[in-house]
């Protein structure tokens, strides 16, 4: 082999090293952009999951005041009741209570 | 000749280095795409467990919130509920006051004086007892206080003299009796026999007024 062919040979070994060498480097960029759109992909499902999270978040608050306000309804109607029994009941009673207390004075009963 | 021999070769070494260079791009696109694989799979998972520990979060700061709520709720509601019954009890006492006036002029009253200047006389035994009646009292009178006098004085074997004080209180009704130059005194007005019973009384009088 002589100077001029191994010269010719390494010239173009090298034009096509630096070709192959452009395009590994082209691949590895894509490599990256797809690493890339991987990242943003999961930040959007995080973000998306945040979002998901806070609606989720008023969705609960809402039951939890229904329920609460359901509640203090239910309460309310039973303590009206259990006021409008009491109420009831020292009508009907108050004479005895009144009797009662008028005989402990008088020594006529005893408790 | 030996151009061709030299392409053949450049050729040969070429094919070998795009040979490698494609294996290496394409271990690159896979290592790339596997990469990008456990990123999503990790920010998937992570996402799911994110989720439910938020969640579950919230809802126990709700539930708190709701218990709480109900709790003070049903914490009022018995006040409420006391208070109701509280005030009709006071107001079952306040009735009683108003019924003793009429007693005022019965039998019961001069039963009610013979009763407590007995428990009085328990007490002291012997000496001078000033009575104060009440500004309304018009009924009784120093006869009727010798009379009880000598009632209890026979009864407990006592040597006591009652003496209806020039002095009146404001009450209702009753009297306060005072012993040794008023240093000692036993107040036999309604307004305190209703004071002094209302607190052992109110779980009878709850009972009776409420079942």
């Amino acid at each position: 082999m002589t100077t001029t062919s191994l010269v010719y040979m390494l010239k173009s070994i090298k034009e096509i090293e630096s070709s192959l060498i452009n395009d590994l480097d082209k691949t590895k960029m894509e490599a990256n952009k797809k690493i890339e759109q991987a990242m943003e992909e999961a930040k959007k499902i995080m973000d998306d999951t945040m979002q998901r999270i806070e609606t989720e978040r008023k969705e609960i608050q809402r039951r939890s005041e229904i329920e609460i306000r359901n509640k203090l309804i239910e309460i309310d109607a039973t303590v009206q009741k259990i006021l409008n029994e009491i109420e009831e009941k020292a009508k009907s009673n108050r004479d005895a209570a009144i009797n009662f207390i008028l005989k402990y004075i008088f020594g006529e009963t005893n408790v | 000749m030996f151009k061709d021999m030299s392409e053949s070769r450049i050729r040969k070494i070429c094919s070998y280095i795009q040979e490698e260079l494609n294996k290496q791009r394409h271990k690159i696109m896979l290592d790339a795409e596997e990469k990008a694989q456990k990123i999503i799979s990790e920010a998937i998972t992570n996402a799911k467990s994110l989720y439910l520990e938020k969640v579950n979060e919230i809802k126990g700061e709700f539930d708190k919130i709701k218990n709480k709520s109900i709790a003070e709720a049903e914490f009022n509601a018995k006040q409420k509920i006391l208070k109701q019954k509280n005030d009709l009890i006071c107001s079952i006492f306040n009735d009683v006051l108003n019924k003793l006036k009429q007693y005022m002029t019965t039998d019961a009253y001069v039963k009610f004086l013979e009763k407590s200047l007995i428990e009085v006389a328990l007490s002291i035994r012997s000496g001078e007892v000033e009575i104060l009646l009440c500004d309304s009292d018009t009924m009784t009178s120093e006869s009727m206080i010798k009379s009880i006098e000598e009632k209890v004085n026979h009864k407990l074997n006592a040597n006591i003299s009652f003496r209806i004080s020039q002095e009146r209180i404001k009450a209702t009704g009753g009297f306060i009796a005072r012993y040794a130059n008023g240093k000692i005194s036993y107040d036999y007005t309604f307004e305190t026999i209703l004071d002094k019973i209302k607190e052992p009384l109110r779980p009878v009088v709850s009972k009776i007024l409420f079942g």
